[in-house]
């Protein structure tokens, strides 16, 4: 089990990272993390779609509507050129912070 | 069959209620919910068991409302909206409040009532209580008042107990050496009233202290000029207070000038404190160094001298005060003068002095009354309990009547919470505004209410700000309180049954009958206990002293010469045509001085017993110039040589003696007067009315027990200024040194029952307020109950009532009301009526008018109230009643 604060601080650089490779609809998103995570983490759809909303308002997706056959029309997402940006920051930032634990713990501990 | 899209519908369906998801946020939720089934679809599950378990992995919707909601702003901000949303807010907040203010102005009658009843109660507490604190806080002042204490010696003697403040003059010195706790301990004595002479002008002062060198250590007077700590230390010293100062010296500095203090000598000032304030038990116009009491230095070490000052000690931060109160006694028991009489020694907090010390005599400060501060608190909190109840019966009539309007509103859309969000702010607006006029009437009524008590209760911003602290929640508690029974209740009422013109449960109008009935029950105790008060006052005041009060004009004797040449004084008093009588006495009676305690004892009795007798010294004239009666034997005759070895008796001192004492011998002090009775004078209160007559023994003013100190002149009563002109003239042909010194003895015991008048005229005040509220309470109620019977007062008059016979109906089920309420009262008032007689001594009886008095005196008010408003109906068209919803 991942701890709280843990999974927030991360939950948005997932959400730009899944992001990165096209626009996706929420469930894909979801989906997808859940896959990634090997169901190991606990996700909560109430926290997801805010988040996303959040991000959408914060400028860094962009959301339009795509009819669908299956029935109601999706809500698909997409990175915003600030979106890019911001992934590439927190990149960095996830970069130094493991650059500083792998010092500490030894090249015999491997983020495999 | 399971239908999925119903299915998902119904599942919808919750969203619409909660605020927080806009319709596009609901459909992304569903589409999410279609998605997942689909795909347990897929994987193989049953499509209602899809469903379910996407339901569940979907989670609830309250946990994800508080997710959106965080959100909320950001997005109103994103959308360019922010402006739009404060706006709507915005409006809605002044919908309410208009909403409010119109409801409010549209029954501006008896909305303006309840509010200035509201008023008037907080404002009546207000009041109450600043002046119950007052009284409360006397003597805190001192820095260090809680570890102040003061030594009362308690006598217990065959026929009573005494309490005095009076000890011997050594006492505190001896205390202090003697007893480490006792950190400083000071001697305050009574300075006698006096002529004091400041360079060529006279003055007269009473109530002058003697105090010792650390009374400023111990006290905190607070000083004004001159080295205070130091000013006691030299003998013959003077502290004057600012005023004094002011008086003798004007404007120039009195710091190192003298002045001569009658009998005592002269003294030098050397520091000036500011005047005493009220709240301190300890009031003087000037203090004297303790020396000069007395010439004598020896009297201030006699134990055995009769106790003349009063010792208070100032005890360690650390000491325990009933240990300290044991070695006093112990010590004091040392010093013991012998006598066959018990003595209590015990140690009063300076804090209690004000509020116990009723039934200490000669002691300084006292004054308040406990019992008094405990009516009057309870007397403010039944204001406001009345005002508030008042003002709930108008809230929940008023919710009544809006019954529809709530069936409406939620129809259109209003959620429970707007509902009661817009009755609690109605409430509270109401109730609020209700302050100002509180405080303004506080602010109009203080004034008239310092006068009547004496007392300076000032609206400070301090006291203000006291007030402030505890009316601003307790009104927002009352609105709070009275608008949450419409607020909660009503808005349950489902809008159909609203509209049907649902009419509250039955349990309701119960409950608001119970409230009227509580208000008028308030009401006609508060009348009733002002009834018995008022009477028991009037009782106290009228009641027969046993002397004549009137017309009687006590002098002071403050020169020897004139005792000396009294006879003829007498006589050329005697020459004015209305001088009607003149007479000798030690003291005034009445109860304003003190008489001394003499030991009397019967001689020839097997038995040896000895009685604390009071004792007064007149002349052959004082039975006729008090017009006091005497019940057997004879007066003194007016030969001092027979005279001087006689005495007069009361017949409660005749009682203690024994059968048949006239002509019987007494012993007086042991021996140091032998003295026969010749005469029995009838009981008369020649104490306060509080105590009872004790025993009394009356000798010639010749006697070696006692000197004569005062004579009394009893005036006709025409003539009065050149009367005492002419008493002023011959006067001071023997007096040269000081002018005549006289009060009205009728004025002078007036004062004496000050604090029970001025407690009568505040607590009458009092009841008019509460009166005043319960009939507020009762005409609005009136007006409602009306309001609400319009259309059947219609209906009645329609099929040919007359307009009084729907009166007399209606005015009728109010009186039910009454009736109970009245029932109720009796045995409470009559309970707390005895308790409360019971602190007197001479007492009426409760009379069963006075029970029925008060009830009728609300039935009245109340018939007439309700009377008005339903003939204010009755004569309204029947069709507009029938019309009236």
């Amino acid at each position: 089990m991942i701890s709280k604060r843990l999974l927030a601080a991360s939950l948005q650089p997932l959400m730009l990272s899944l992001l990165a490779d096209g626009p996706k609809y929420g469930y894909q998103i979801i989906h997808r993390a859940r896959i990634l995570s090997d169901n190991q983490i606990q996700w909560n759809n109430s926290k997801l779609y805010p988040l996303l909303h959040r991000m959408e308002y914060e400028g860094f997706v962009e959301s339009y509507w795509e009819p669908s056959e299956s029935g109601p029309p999706r809500k698909y997402y997409r990175l915003t050129a600030a979106g890019v940006k911001e992934l590439d920051r927190v990149k960095q930032e996830w970069k130094t912070v493991n650059g500083i634990f792998f010092q500490l713990w030894g090249p015999g501990f491997t983020l495999e | 069959m399971f239908d999925l899209d119903k299915a998902i519908a119904a599942w919808r369906r919750p969203f619409r209620y909660h605020r927080g998801f806009e319709t596009a946020d609901v459909d992304e939720l569903e589409r999410h919910l279609r998605d997942q089934v689909y795909f347990l679809i897929e994987k193989g599950m049953a499509e209602e068991t899809a469903f379910q378990e996407a339901v569940q992995e979907m989670g609830g919707i309250v946990e994800a409302e508080g997710e959106y909601q965080k959100i909320f702003w950001l997005k109103r901000a994103h959308h360019g909206q922010l402006g739009q949303e404060l706006a709507m807010r915005l409006s809605m907040l002044r919908n309410y409040l208009k909403v409010a203010v119109r409801k409010l102005s549209r029954q501006k009658g008896y909305t303006l009532i309840h509010m200035f009843g509201l008023s008037l109660g907080m404002a009546a507490v207000s009041i109450l209580l600043l002046f119950v604190q007052h009284e409360l806080g006397y003597d805190a002042f001192h820095q260090s008042a809680e570890r102040i204490y003061r030594v009362i010696e308690t006598t217990y003697s065959v026929s009573q107990e005494e309490h005095s403040a009076r000890t011997p003059y050594p006492l505190a010195q001896t205390l202090k050496q003697d007893i480490p706790e006792v950190l400083e301990a000071v001697t305050v004595a009574h300075g006698r009233s006096s002529r004091v002479r400041v360079g060529t002008d006279l003055f007269y002062e009473r109530g002058y202290l003697f105090v010792s060198p650390a009374f400023l250590e111990v006290f905190d007077f607070e000083r004004v000029e001159g080295d205070t700590h130091q000013a006691l230390a030299a003998p013959a010293s003077a502290v004057l207070t600012a005023s004094t100062a002011q008086r003798y010296f004007g404007d120039i500095s009195p710091i190192g000038q003298t002045f001569e203090v009658e009998q005592y000598g002269v003294f030098t000032v050397r520091g000036v404190v500011a005047d005493p304030p009220m709240q301190s038990s300890l009031q003087f116009p000037m203090l004297l160094t303790l020396d000069g009491a007395s010439p004598n230095a020896a009297d201030f070490a006699d134990w055995e001298a009769r106790p003349r000052a009063s010792t208070y000690v100032l005890m360690a931060d650390d000491g325990d005060v009933r240990a300290l109160e044991a070695k006093v006694k112990r010590m004091m028991a040392g010093h013991a003068q012998s006598s066959n009489e018990e003595r209590e020694v015990s140690l009063q907090a300076l804090l209690d002095v004000h509020l116990h010390s009723n039934h200490i005599r000669s002691g300084f400060g006292g004054g308040g009354h406990p019992a008094y501060l405990l009516i009057f608190a309870g007397i403010a909190f039944f204001i406001l309990f009345l005002a508030c109840i008042n003002y709930m019966n108008l809230a929940t009539a008023r919710a009544m009547t809006r019954a529809k309007e709530v069936g409406m509103r939620q129809t259109v859309g209003a959620r429970r919470g707007q509902l009661i969000a817009q009755f609690l702010s109605e409430s509270t607006v109401l109730v609020v505004l209700t302050l100002v006029p509180a405080i303004l009437l506080m602010a109009v009524v203080l004034p008239v209410f310092n006068q009547l008590t004496g007392i300076e209760l000032a609206l400070t911003p301090d006291a203000l700000g006291g007030l402030l602290l505890y009316l601003v929640p307790l009104t927002l508690g009352i609105g709070l309180l009275a608008g949450s029974y419409p607020a909660f209740v009503l808005a349950r009422i489902p809008p159909i049954a609203a509209f049907r013109g649902h009419k509250a449960p039955a349990r309701t109008s119960r409950l608001r009958n119970m409230l009227v009935i509580t208000q008028f029950a308030m009401a006609i105790l508060m009348m009733t206990a002002m009834l018995v008060m008022r009477a028991q006052m009037t009782y106290i005041s009228e009641k027969a002293l046993g002397f004549d009060q009137e017309q009687v004009v006590v002098l002071e004797i403050n020169d020897n010469n004139v005792r000396t040449n009294f006879q003829t004084l007498k006589q050329a008093f005697l020459t004015h045509p209305d001088v009607v009588q003149v007479a000798a006495a030690t003291r005034e009676i009445g109860g304003l001085g003190e008489p001394p305690q003499i030991e009397v004892t019967r001689e020839g009795m097997e038995v040896v017993q000895a009685y604390s007798m009071s004792f007064y010294a007149f002349d052959e004239d004082a039975l006729a110039t008090y017009d006091l009666t005497l019940a057997a034997g004879t007066n003194f005759s007016g030969m001092p040589s027979l005279d001087s070895t006689s005495v007069l008796i009361n017949a409660s001192a005749a009682a203690l003696l024994g059968e048949s004492p006239i002509g019987t011998y007494v012993s007086v002090n042991e021996g140091a007067y032998r003295a026969r009775v010749i005469g029995v004078v009838e009981d008369f209160h020649f104490r306060s009315l509080r105590e009872q007559v004790g025993p009394l023994v009356m000798g010639y003013y010749l006697n070696p027990a006692r000197v004569m100190d005062v004579i009394a002149v009893r005036l006709s009563g025409h003539n009065t200024d050149r009367a005492l002109a002419h008493l002023k003239n011959v006067y001071e042909r023997y007096d040269h040194r000081w002018t005549m010194q006289y009060q009205f003895l009728d004025e002078a015991i007036g004062r004496h029952y000050e604090s029970e008048r001025v407690f009568r005229q505040v607590f009458g005040m009092a009841s008019i307020v509460a009166l005043l509220i319960a009939c507020l309470g009762i005409v609005g109620l009136a007006a409602f109950l009306i309001v609400q019977r319009t259309r059947e007062i219609g209906v009645r008059k329609v099929l040919g009532a007359s307009v009084p016979s729907v009166v007399f109906l209606l005015v009728r089920d109010f009186l039910v009301l009454i009736g109970g309420a009245w029932l109720v009262t009796i045995p409470f008032g009559y309970f707390a009526a005895e308790h409360w007689l019971q602190v007197f001594v001479y007492r009426i009886s409760l009379e069963p008018w006075l029970f029925i008095g008060a009830g009728a005196m609300v039935t009245l008010v109340a018939i007439a109230t309700v009377s008005i408003q339903v003939i204010r109906a009755g004569y309204m068209n029947p069709t507009q009643a029938l019309r009236h919803q």
